[in-house]
């Protein structure tokens, strides 16, 4: 019965998504267009980058596709993550009464967000193979895809703590200030206090993806025991926010 | 009731409201000189290799990229939120007796209000961050205020265009992310395409107020361009959405 809940709760979020056209065409064609604008205009030269502490040197474009793939996935998951919850907070309220309880709530609110991770990683990745070709594409993507879900559960538990506006400041400044700022692997001196931000462990087994034949396993390991802890987090604040028994 | 009494009771009502949200209030006080830090710091972590061309040291052109960003992008969030929930409202003023112009007026003295807040707090956050003293406080106020101008209209322009909340910020913060990073200059993409970004030339105006300690006048006239083209156009789309509704 649970299962058959938590399916139908998933495929009408789903369906939520596909009345709305112009949220689908928006998360095609805003990876296209950040990862796109900095791998056409950013100038033909190679950077020195640092990874696992041996500096390699890379085309800056290839640089740039590697690099806008996170940042976009985690902006455009964060803000649908936050408007998820709070758009379907008094849907859960109403489905509540209709006989769900908070677990099948949290199961398919996490169904219908790993769906949008999915998408908006899969629009990513295939942008930027589109402009370079990485070491390991496989490992690429299933980076891509645990940063995206992060920054996704991170705005659900900013949706659900702030109000909208709040909401959206601070998923407007959290990838960029954690990926782009803190994750680069250009940067030479990071503080120590970097490690600990969501995206550091995917972010540095996608730059080995994209620019090293090998990939730290133990990277990945960091990146799910992350996501999994911030997804226990999240179920939590969910649980004690929804008026469901 | 006079126009000009309407218009006022249309603004106050919208700051009102606002105000009625102490956490909006506070992030609006708090993110700039979070900003300003933020970027500040990890700025300073990049070695100087020659790829970022920056006037001046690389943690000074941070905390200013880390201001103008701030400045810009709270307007523009503002600004598309106070239109997409003002579009019932301003139905039912209009129903009351308000007219086009008066509705007009309210929602972009309310989103100029919001703006020269948020261009003080930026700018007051940067001359306490910097380490050395700013000579031209005037001209770096002038700067984050068209900031916050050119996104608040941007953001009413979104709000318009696309008067739906998810979309439009997806939209928004996009928009802005990119931006802030052409227009920071750092990554050496050419000025004939960054200066078509509409945070580029407050960018300028405020690098070298705080650099050179002077007037960017050479950049304050396309600033106003932008200023200009964006309420042309947030006008024409809020005037449409309103005839729309109606």
């Amino acid at each position: 019965m649970m299962n058959h809940r938590v399916t139908t709760a998933v495929s009408m979020g789903v369906r939520e998504f596909r009345r709305t056209p112009v949220l689908l065409a928006l998360l095609a064609f805003l990876p296209a267009y950040i990862i796109g604008a900095f791998v056409l205009l950013v100038p033909d030269i190679s950077v020195p980058v640092t990874l696992d502490g041996t500096t390699v040197t890379v085309p800056m474009t290839d640089f740039a596709a590697a690099f806008m793939t996170p940042v976009t996935a985690a902006i455009l998951t964060g803000i649908v993550g936050l408007f998820l919850v709070q758009r379907s907070q008094s849907a859960d309220d109403r489905l509540g009464l209709a006989g769900y309880g908070a677990t099948d709530l949290v199961v398919s609110r996490i169904g219908t967000l790993a769906i949008g991770a999915v998408v908006v990683t899969a629009a990513s990745v295939l942008v930027a193979v589109l402009s370079f070709t990485p070491e390991r594409v496989g490992a690429f993507a299933a980076a891509t895809l645990l940063t995206a879900f992060t920054y996704g559960i991170l705005g659900v538990v900013v949706g659900i703590l702030f109000d909208r506006l709040g909401g959206v400041y601070v998923m407007l400044f959290a990838p960029m200030v954690d990926i782009l700022m803190f994750q680069n692997p250009l940067a030479t001196d990071s503080p120590d206090w970097t490690a600990v931000l969501p995206s550091r462990f995917a972010t540095t087994a996608l730059f080995d993806a994209a620019f090293t034949p090998g990939v730290e396993a133990w990277d990945f390991v960091g990146a799910v025991a992350y996501t999994l802890a911030l997804l226990a987090v999240g179920v939590v604040v969910f649980y004690r926010a929804t008026k469901v028994g | 009731m006079s126009s000009a009494r309407r218009t006022i009771t249309g603004v106050r009502a919208s700051l009102l409201s606002f105000g009625r949200e102490p956490f909006t209030v506070v992030m609006l006080v708090v993110l700039p000189a979070l900003s300003i830090q933020i970027y500040g710091v990890s700025m300073g972590q990049f070695p100087e290799f020659g790829l970022f061309e920056a006037a001046g040291s690389l943690e000074t052109t941070g905390r200013i990229t880390g201001a103008v960003f701030a400045t810009g992008a709270l307007a523009g969030v503002l600004g598309l939120f106070q239109m997409i929930s003002a579009r019932h409202a301003d139905r039912r003023l209009a129903i009351c007796g308000f007219r086009g112009g008066e509705l007009v007026g309210a929602r972009f003295a309310s989103v100029a209000a919001a703006s020269t807040v948020v261009g003080v707090v930026a700018t007051i956050s940067l001359v306490g961050l910097l380490s050395g003293p700013v000579d031209a406080p005037g001209a770096l106020f002038t700067g984050l205020a068209l900031a916050g101008a050119i996104y608040g209209l941007l953001g009413i322009l979104v709000g318009s265009v696309l008067p739906r909340e998810l979309e439009g910020s997806l939209l928004l913060v996009v928009f802005a992310d990119v931006d802030n990073v052409f227009a920071s200059g750092l990554f050496g993409i050419e000025e004939s395409v960054t200066q078509f970004a509409p945070l580029a030339h407050p960018h300028a105006i405020v690098t070298q107020a705080v650099v050179d300690g002077s007037l960017a006048t050479a950049h304050v006239a396309p600033a106003l361009a932008h200023l200009s083209l964006f309420a042309v156009a947030s006008v024409a789309a809020y005037t449409y959405q309103v005839g729309g509704d109606e």
